[in-house]
C-alpha cells in the first residue's frame, strides 16, 4: 500500500514569500516517478479552474523516500473565499503513475488570512455623492 | 462503420477512374430527359446519350454517363453535366482497361473524398470510447488519479486541442456553406433584373424524399417538380427551376399549393438570364424561409468562436504594470524546476480608449457600447421572429402546433421591445468618463472625471459608482448560466460644488479586499458603474471595467 505524504513550512503565506516543505513517500512502484505541484484551483458554483504555476519532478522516486521541495510564490492570485467562488492554493504530490495523490492547501494573501468577500445589497441607494437637479 | 465503409467503396471507384484510359468518343446522341419515376423518383433528370469508341483495336458501344447513371435532381444539373463532356464537338471517354466494353464520360466528384474523414470521425470517437472503457476496466477505476487537480488541468490542455480541431472544422464548414448559400441568395435577388418571358409547362409533379436516421426515425419531406420550356431569342430551351431558394419541406400541402398553378401544357410566366438565356426561374420572391439560410452562417461563427477560445486563450491574459509576477518567480532553487503552464497573474484587460493630453487622464470605454447592443438585440430578433413566422406559416391548419408556438411568440414579442428600447438608449447623453489610472493597486485611489455629452438637461440624477463583483459560470443542462455577486459598491466621492453635466470625484480601493481575477469560468470584475435617471426614457446604465491590481511588491515586502 502506497503512502505519500506533504508537509509544509508555512499555511499562512506572502505574495512573493518562499514556501519550503517535504515530500515524504513509501510503497511506491520502484520505478515511477513523483511529481510536486504548485497549483491554485476554483471551487463553488461555477465550472472548476485551475493552474499548474510550477512542477517538480522526482524521476526513479523509487519505493521510498524524501525530499525537500521550494517553491517562489507568485503575487497573485489572492486566496478568496466569496459568495459564488473560492480560490485555494495547495501543493499537490502525485506518485505511481497517478494512482497515489495528496494535497497540503496553504493561504496566499498579503496578511496570510483568505480574503472574505461578502455580498453587499445592490441597490443605489446610500450613495451621498449622487447628483441631482444641478444642470449648468 | 458501414456507412464509411460505402463511401470508402464509392470514392474508390470514383478515384480508380482516374486511372482508365481517356480516349476520344464519338457522340451518336445526347440529351436530357426527364423520367416519369412517379413521386419517389428524387432524381428524375436522366442524361440520355449514347456513344461510341475505339480501344485496343476494337470497336466499341455504350450509354453509361457516370457511375451514378448520369441521374440528376434538376434539368439544370443534368444539363450542364452533359455540357462538361460533350458540347456539341469532340468528346472523350474514360475506358476501363481491365474490361474495355465498360467506359464513361465523366469521373463524378473526387471531393467526395472529403466527406470521408466526416463518418470516420464518429468511427473513432465510438473506437475511443470503448478502448477507455477497456483500459479502465483492465487498470481498475483510478480514483487517485481522478483526484489530481494538475493531470486534469493537463487533460483541459488536451481537450483544448480537440476543440481547435473541431473549431477548425466547423469553420471550414460553415464558410463553405454560407458561400454556397449566398451565391443562391445572391442569383435570386439578380433575377429581379431578368426578362420575362412566357413559358409553357411540359410536365409538374411532386418529389417526395424520405430519410431514415439513426434511431430509425422516418422524415418525408416534399418539393415541387416543374418542366417547362420556353423561347428567347429565337432560341429553344428548357428548365425545371423554380427559384434559388426552395428547399425540400416538410409541408406536403404547401408542395401541392405551388403544383396546382403549374399544369402540363399552361402558359406561365418565366424569368430569364438576358446574359445566359439557359438560366431561367419562375418565381422571383424571397420569402422568410431565407432565414434558414442564416444557419451555416451561425456554424461558421461558432467555428470562430471556438478558435478564439482556445487559440487565443492563454494571451487573454496581461501582466499588471510594474510587477513582473512571472518571470521573476517561476523559477527558485534547484535546476530541476519547471514551468507547467502560463504566468500565475490573470488580469482581463481594462478598456481604455485613449489618454487626454490636457489631463493625462485615460478616457474609458465600455465593452460594447449602445450601437453594438442594439444591432445585436436586433440580430437576434429578427432571426428568432423570422423562424418562428416559418414553423407559424407551417403550422396554420393545426390549432394544436399554434398553440404549442405561443411561448416563442410571446419571447419574439419581447424582444422586438428590447430592440424599442435599445434604440431610444442610444439618442441618450453619452458619459464621457476618465480616470488617471486604468490600472490601480489595491489601496490606491482613483480619481474620476466625468463630462455629459448630449442634453443634460434630461438627466434628473446621475451617480457613480467602483463595484466589485464575483462571477461565476456554470453549466445547466444545455445552457451556460452565470451567477454574480457584488461585494464592493464604492461611491465616487466629489467636490462640494459639482454639476451633473460635468464633475470630478475619487475613490480608494480598500486594502483588504480582492484583486482583478478572470478564468475561464470566474471572474472578480471592477467597474465603474455610471446611472444616470432620464424621465420617460431609457436610463443610463454604463458600465466601464478597470483592473485592479494586487498590492505592489514592495508594499508586501515592507
Amino acid at each position: 500500500m502506497n503512502e505519500l505524504s506533504i508537509n509544509l513550512d508555512s499555511k499562512e503565506c506572502r505574495p512573493g514569500q518562499v514556501l519550503n516543505g517535504r515530500v515524504v513517500w513509501r510503497g511506491m512502484s520502484s520505478h515511477g516517478s513523483l511529481e510536486v505541484h504548485l497549483l491554485w484551483y476554483t471551487e463553488g458554483i461555477g465550472t472548476k479552474d485551475a493552474e499548474v504555476i510550477e512542477t517538480i519532478t522526482v524521476e526513479h522516486a523509487g519505493d521510498m523516500g524524501e525530499r525537500k521541495v521550494s517553491f517562489r510564490l507568485p503575487l497573485s492570485p489572492y486566496s478568496f473565499n466569496g459568495t459564488h467562488i473560492s480560490l485555494l492554493w495547495c501543493v499537490e504530490a502525485v506518485g505511481d503513475g497517478g494512482d497515489a495523490v495528496v494535497r497540503e492547501g496553504f493561504v496566499l494573501a498579503p496578511d496570510g488570512k483568505v480574503v472574505e468577500l461578502k455580498e453587499v445589497p445592490g441597490s443605489k441607494a446610500s450613495n451621498p455623492w449622487t447628483f441631482s437637479g444641478v444642470n449648468t | 462503420m458501414m456507412f464509411t465503409a460505402f463511401l470508402a467503396r464509392e470514392t474508390a471507384k470514383i478515384v480508380g477512374s482516374y486511372f482508365w484510359h481517356k480516349t476520344e468518343a464519338d457522340v451518336i446522341n445526347g440529351d436530357v430527359v426527364r423520367r416519369s419515376g412517379g413521386v419517389d423518383d428524387e432524381s428524375p433528370y436522366v442524361v440520355d446519350v449514347d456513344y461510341s469508341y475505339y480501344y485496343g483495336g476494337a470497336s466499341y458501344k455504350s450509354s453509361k454517363f457516370s457511375f451514378s447513371g448520369g441521374k440528376y435532381g434538376s434539368y439544370e444539373g443534368a444539363r450542364d453535366a452533359l455540357k462538361n463532356v460533350w458540347s456539341g464537338g469532340v468528346a472523350y471517354c474514360y475506358v476501363n482497361p481491365a474490361d474495355p466494353s465498360e467506359a464513361i464520360l465523366e469521373h463524378g466528384s473526387p471531393w467526395i473524398i472529403l466527406f470521408l474523414p466526416i463518418p470516420l470521425v464518429f468511427v473513432a470517437i465510438g473506437a475511443l470510447g470503448l478502448f477507455a472503457i477497456w483500459k479502465r476496466s483492465w487498470w481498475g477505476a483510478n480514483a487517485a488519479s481522478e483526484g489530481s487537480i494538475a493531470r486534469k488541468v493537463k487533460k483541459k490542455v488536451d481537450s483544448r486541442r480537440v476543440l481547435l480541431v473541431l473549431g477548425i472544422f466547423l469553420t471550414v464548414v460553415g464558410a463553405l456553406l454560407t458561400v454556397t448559400l449566398s451565391r443562391r441568395i445572391l442569383s435570386q435577388l439578380s433575377a429581379f433584373d431578368w426578362d420575362e418571358v412566357t413559358a409553357t409547362v411540359i410536365s409538374s409533379s411532386v418529389v417526395r424524399h424520405e430519410s431514415t436516421d439513426d434511431d430509425g426515425h422516418t422524415s418525408v419531406t416534399w418539393h415541387p417538380d416543374i418542366f417547362y420550356s420556353y423561347t428567347y431569342g429565337a432560341v429553344d430551351y428548357k428548365a425545371s427551376r423554380y427559384d434559388y431558394l426552395s428547399m425540400s419541406s416538410s409541408n406536403r400541402d404547401a408542395a401541392y399549393k405551388v403544383l396546382a398553378k403549374y399544369s402540363a401544357g399552361q402558359p406561365v410566366v418565366a424569368y430569364v438570364d438576358p446574359d445566359n438565356p439557359e438560366e431561367a426561374v419562375l418565381s422571383r420572391q424571397i420569402g422568410w424561409s431565407v432565414l434558414l439560410y442564416c444557419i451555416p452562417l451561425l456554424v461558421l461563427l461558432l467555428g470562430v468562436a471556438l478558435l478564439k477560445n482556445t487559440l487565443f486563450k492563454s494571451t487573454s491574459f496581461k501582466r499588471g504594470d510594474g510587477n513582473s509576477a512571472g518571470d521573476e518567480y517561476r523559477r527558485a532553487g534547484e535546476s530541476n524546476f519547471s514551468v507547467s503552464n502560463s504566468p500565475a497573474d490573470n488580469y482581463p484587460e481594462s478598456n481604455a480608449v485613449q489618454t487626454d493630453p490636457a489631463t493625462g487622464y485615460h478616457v474609458l470605454a465600455q465593452k460594447i457600447g449602445h450601437v453594438g447592443k442594439f444591432v445585436a438585440v436586433l440580430f437576434f430578433a429578427v432571426f428568432w421572429n423570422g423562424i418562428v413566422a416559418v414553423f407559424i406559416s407551417e403550422a396554420s391548419k393545426s390549432w394544436f402546433q399554434a398553440l404549442f408556438l405561443v411561448p416563442f411568440v410571446v419571447i419574439g414579442l419581447i424582444l422586438i421591445g428590447a430592440c424599442v428600447y435599445q434604440l431610444l438608449a442610444i439618442f441618450n447623453p453619452r458619459v464621457v468618463v476618465k480616470v488617471n489610472t486604468v490600472r490601480p493597486h489595491l489601496g490606491e485611489t482613483v480619481e474620476v472625471l466625468w463630462e455629459i455629452v448630449g442634453d443634460a438637461k434630461r438627466i434628473s440624477s446621475l451617480s457613480l459608482r467602483l463595484c466589485g463583483r464575483e462571477e461565476a459560470t456554470y453549466q445547466r443542462g444545455t445552457s451556460t448560466m452565470t451567477a454574480k455577486s457584488q461585494f464592493a459598491a464604492l461611491p465616487v466621492g466629489g467636490q462640494s460644488s459639482f454639476s451633473i453635466k460635468s464633475g470630478s470625484g475619487s475613490v480608494t480601493i480598500p486594502l483588504g479586499t480582492m484583486h482583478s481575477f478572470a478564468a475561464s469560468s470566474n471572474k472578480i470584475i471592477w467597474e465603474i458603474e455610471v446611472e444616470g435617471v432620464i424621465p420617460f426614457w431609457p436610463n443610463i446604465s454604463d458600465s466601464y471595467e478597470l483592473t485592479v491590481q494586487p498590492l505592489k511588491k514592495e508594499a508586501i515586502e515592507g
